[in-house]
């Protein structure tokens, strides 16, 4: 074992020190080892892999292992990594080149494939080249060492393959007020002390995608920060089983229908979304090898740009592929209920491709127009990633529509599995939901459930706000439209100065 | 087992493959496996190689290092028998 990758570190017993994770059981091991502290509606949960709310996630993060391993998928799921020149999990890599934007995303589509949701090992990866690529800037600006302070935190991540999750949404409380001057100043996570070998951090993360399921949290600022609010300005990494460190998971949309056995969950397997939980961080200690932005307030900005836009990046790659899923059950609603033929039906899904298209088109359009940061990695294209996830926000919602309108009203008035397996009304359920000749009713009904389960409620939700609400876009269209440009390309046409 | 002709096959990622890559080399695989002897694309010593590419775009074939044995590409379902002819010439040579 290399020696960076063993800063000493309080919060990480020596026995604990995680072993390279490579199957989808050595992850749901690891998980297991963890011990970490989560809750579930108001319990505290021993083992989050035995949780039956809590393993369709873990299921999907475990794809992005089990994905690596196999030869059809090995081109988009792994990478040579530029510190060691080893083979590494993509989810791992820091971009090198415009081939690896356009990788990212098109891994991000196919994984999407296999599980019809989210897989949220993403929100690590961008936290991971949003930092690297800022840590260089950070100490070319004030000749600190976070940048090589991160390569071994990053040889670390590389080496074990662990899951990181991205830490950017802090509570934010009374968003009138900046970080000092909120009721709590804890409502934005923030460092309380500086100590000879570390600091101690307090406050949570918001919203944090496949948080209970990551084993470590590579946290960033939230938003730019000004002089007065150095605490705020902070990145740094440590593992999820810290003392002091609290998950509490978020409830979703048809949460219980988790805990049950069968179809109704919709996709049983892989969940909805990917499971995000609020993080506290309760004096949390974080060894000075783990930091990587403290104080320089005027570098937060750049950083959380920096995440948003390869975060943004992303959303036509695995929203795409999640439509190519929703369009094919549409489809086949289509054909099970005999209407596949009807000319408005065809006319609506060829407008569901169409949309579904379009963002991945802007997802690879920002990687190929993409660029090399002064430290070496590659950047996607700033404006027309936030362009694509704004486009998310709005098709995911449409192509929803649509596919509510293919199904039909019964995608929301089903009966239970249950009623279908019922001795008294199963033969009526089996009767009076019975569609195109040859077709069973149970895939009938499945295809509905999973429908339904893409379609609603948390899912659409995250398509809106995940990687930033859509203000967050036009406020970037604001900064980065060029429009003193355009307005001289206006004059200039028609000759006034 | 020693004398059959050794065949690797790289894929592309599959990230939006047109077709089921696995089922068709598996198909391929069910009727040579007699003649040829099926590896990945890394191994030594291959006699040939078949680049399963989900699409017209070919990237099993783009990051490919340039080699001085058999290849052939296929890019959509239509590809097999073509394949399947290709392999079966190449294996009597």
């Amino acid at each position: 074992m290399n020696e960076v990758t063993d800063p000493p570190s309080p919060t990480i017993s020596e026995e604990k020190r995680m072993e390279r994770i490579v199957t989808k059981e050595d992850y749901i091991q690891s998980l297991k080892d963890l011990h970490h502290v989560v809750y579930y509606k108001g319990k505290r949960v021993e083992d989050v892999t035995e949780h039956p709310a809590l393993r369709p996630h873990i299921n999907s993060a475990a794809l992005t292992y089990e994905l690596a391993l196999r030869p059809e998928h090995e081109e988009l799921m792994t990478a040579v990594s530029h510190l060691t020149g080893r083979k590494i999990n993509r989810f791992t890599h820091i971009h090198q080149s415009i081939d690896d934007l356009i990788k990212k995303v098109q891994m991000l589509r196919l994984i999407a494939h296999e599980t019809g949701s989210c897989f949220q090992r993403c929100v690590g990866l961008d936290a991971l080249n949003a930092v690297y690529m800022t840590a260089y800037d950070i100490d070319q600006k004030y000749k600190t060492d976070y940048f090589e302070r991160f390569k071994r935190y990053l040889l670390h991540v590389q080496e074990s393959n662990v899951m990181v999750v991205g830490g950017m949404t802090d509570p934010k409380g009374d968003r009138s007020l900046p970080p000092g001057k909120q009721a709590d100043p804890d409502l934005f996570t923030h460092v309380v002390e500086r100590r000879a070998n570390g600091i101690i951090i307090r406050g949570a993360k918001a919203h944090m995608t496949g948080a209970v399921n990551s084993q470590e949290i590579l946290i960033m600022p939230t938003q730019a920060m000004r002089e007065e609010e150095k605490d705020y300005a902070l990145a740094c990494a440590l593992p999820l089983n810290a003392p002091g460190v609290i998950l509490i998971f978020g409830r979703q949309t048809n949460e219980e229908r988790k805990c049950e056995e069968g179809f109704d969950a919709g996709n049983p397997q892989f969940g909805l979304v990917g499971g995000e939980a609020l993080i506290i961080f309760e004096d949390v200690f974080v060894p000075w090898e783990r930091v990587f932005l403290c104080g320089e307030y005027d570098l937060a900005g750049l950083l959380v740009e920096r995440f948003a836009t390869l975060h943004r990046q992303n959303y036509g790659g695995c929203k795409g592929g999640v439509s190519d899923v929703l369009i094919g059950a549409s489809a086949l609603a289509a054909e099970f209920q005999g209407t596949a033929g009807a000319s408005h039906i065809k006319e609506k899904l060829a407008e569901m491709i169409h949309l579904a298209e379009t963002i991945y088109a802007g997802s690879v359009a920002c990687s190929a127009m993409g660029y090399k940061t002064p430290s070496g990695a590659y950047y996607p294209d700033p404006l027309l990633a936030n362009t694509t996830k704004h486009n998310v926000t709005r098709h995911i919602y449409e192509i929803a529509r649509l596919a509510h309108d293919i199904s039909g009203g019964i995608v929301a008035t089903m009966p239970f599995q249950g009623d279908l397996e019922n001795s008294e009304v199963g033969r009526y359920v089996r009767k009076y939901l019975a569609g195109a000749q040859g077709i069973p009713v149970e895939a009938r009904m499945k295809i509905l459930r999973l429908i339904e389960n893409m379609s609603g409620g948390t899912a659409l939700v995250e398509s809106m706000h995940g990687a930033g609400s859509p203000q967050t876009q036009k406020v970037m269209y604001g900064r980065l439209g060029n429009l003193e440009q355009k307005k001289r390309w206006a004059k200039r046409l028609v000759q006034i100065d | 087992m020693g004398t059959r002709t050794k065949i690797g096959i790289k894929y592309c990622g599959g990230c939006n493959p047109a077709y089921e890559r696995t089922k068709m080399i598996e198909r391929v695989q069910s009727q040579l496996r007699e003649q040829i002897l099926f590896l990945r694309h890394d191994e030594q010593g291959l006699d040939g190689l078949i680049l399963v590419n989900g699409c017209p775009r070919s990237c099993a074939t783009k990051d490919l290092s340039p080699k001085e044995i058999f290849c052939h590409s296929i890019t959509a379902e239509s590809d097999l028998e073509a394949l399947i002819e290709s392999l079966t010439a190449f294996n009597k040579q």
